[in-house]
């Protein structure tokens, strides 16, 4: 008999919450319109509407994507944000154009692309957009991002 | 205090406290227990693990920040240039480690990829100041990298020291 000690009890009662329950029931976005999205995003940096690419990046995250469409829209984010820091310096002026959600999800991004090897190199650059949110915004984003179960 | 680690240090800071917001916190799973939610198996309750936040000043230098209900894990990566500072670090975070019972919230295995962790539970915030162990981690992070580079002068200064007391003969 297999070793009865190793058995897992506590799966049997029903009574805990699963890691799928926890997830907000949303719509789910589709990769398809990720891509249009961010070719969207694109044609506005390249004609030089900096604010706006941001907004409309920052607008609908998909929350409820599969990996690799969450992991594209998060490369046009960091994208954007690179292009921005590039071409303008009043980063404050543009955060403070940002409704406060679009705030919250900048600060989702600047965790998540912190996380990546890409983003790692570029540390500078995103530790610098996110001591211009938290001086902006307060602490506020940064207890929503680690409460928030919408991750992006 | 040179220009990226300002960023750097005021990013931790700010997640810092707002991640060390903790309560008493009982097992829900085990009858009267009261452990670290963060360090136990959650597979049943993983509405107590917040998401875990990485804040990275390059590829060689970041900070794994893990919040949970009534406790935050702290991991810090140092830098390490060459093999004299992975060595130098390595000894350095030994030493600490295997006296952590002096640094309380010390943990005394560090977490995979990162040198040194911390355990900050609920009842550290009872007795300590939320602010005093912001500004410990803070402190220790800077003073690390300053440590480790006065060793590896050192170091360097000692080996050219002896290579010239042996080679005094031949001379």
């Amino acid at each position: 008999m297999e070793d009865w000690r190793r058995i897992d009890i506590d799966q049997f009662d029903g009574d805990h919450l699963t890691p799928q329950e926890l997830i907000p029931e949303l719509p789910e976005t589709s990769h398809d319109e990720i891509v249009a999205l961010s070719k969207q995003i694109r044609s506005a940096l390249t004609s030089g509407q900096f604010s706006e690419a941001l907004a409309l990046a920052l607008d609908s995250p998909p929350y409820n994507a599969s990996d690799a469409t969450k992991s594209l829209h998060s490369d046009t984010v960091f994208e954007t944000l690179c292009s921005i820091k590039n071409n303008r310096s009043d980063l404050s002026g543009i955060i403070k154009q940002l409704s406060p959600s679009q705030q919250d999800n900048l600060v989702k991004y600047l965790y998540r692309n912190m996380a990546t090897p890409a983003g790692a190199k570029q540390g500078g650059l995103l530790l610098n957009w996110f001591e211009k949110t938290v001086e902006i915004t307060g602490l506020g984003p940064v207890v929503r991002y680690m409460s928030d179960r919408r991750t992006v | 205090m040179s220009q990226s680690l300002k960023p750097y240090l005021a990013a931790v800071r700010s997640s810092l406290t707002a991640a060390i917001c903790l309560e008493d916190f009982s097992s829900q799973l085990v009858e009267r227990h009261n452990r670290p939610e963060i360090e136990v198996d959650n597979t049943h309750n993983p509405e107590l693990i917040l998401n875990p936040m990485i804040i990275a000043r390059n590829e060689n230098e970041k900070i794994l920040i893990e919040p949970s209900v009534n406790s935050v894990r702290v991991s810090i990566k140092i830098k390490q240039a060459d093999e004299i500072e992975q060595i130098l670090v390595h000894k350095f975070t030994r030493f600490l480690t295997s006296r952590a019972e002096n640094f309380f919230i010390l943990r005394r295995v560090p977490i995979k990829g990162y040198d040194i962790s911390f355990l900050i539970t609920n009842f550290h915030t009872e007795q300590m100041l939320k602010d005093k162990l912001v500004d410990f981690i803070i402190e220790f992070m800077e003073d690390v990298d300053k440590e480790i580079s006065e060793m590896k002068l050192f170091l360097n200064a000692r080996a050219r020291v002896i290579a010239e007391a042996y080679l005094t003969p031949f001379d």
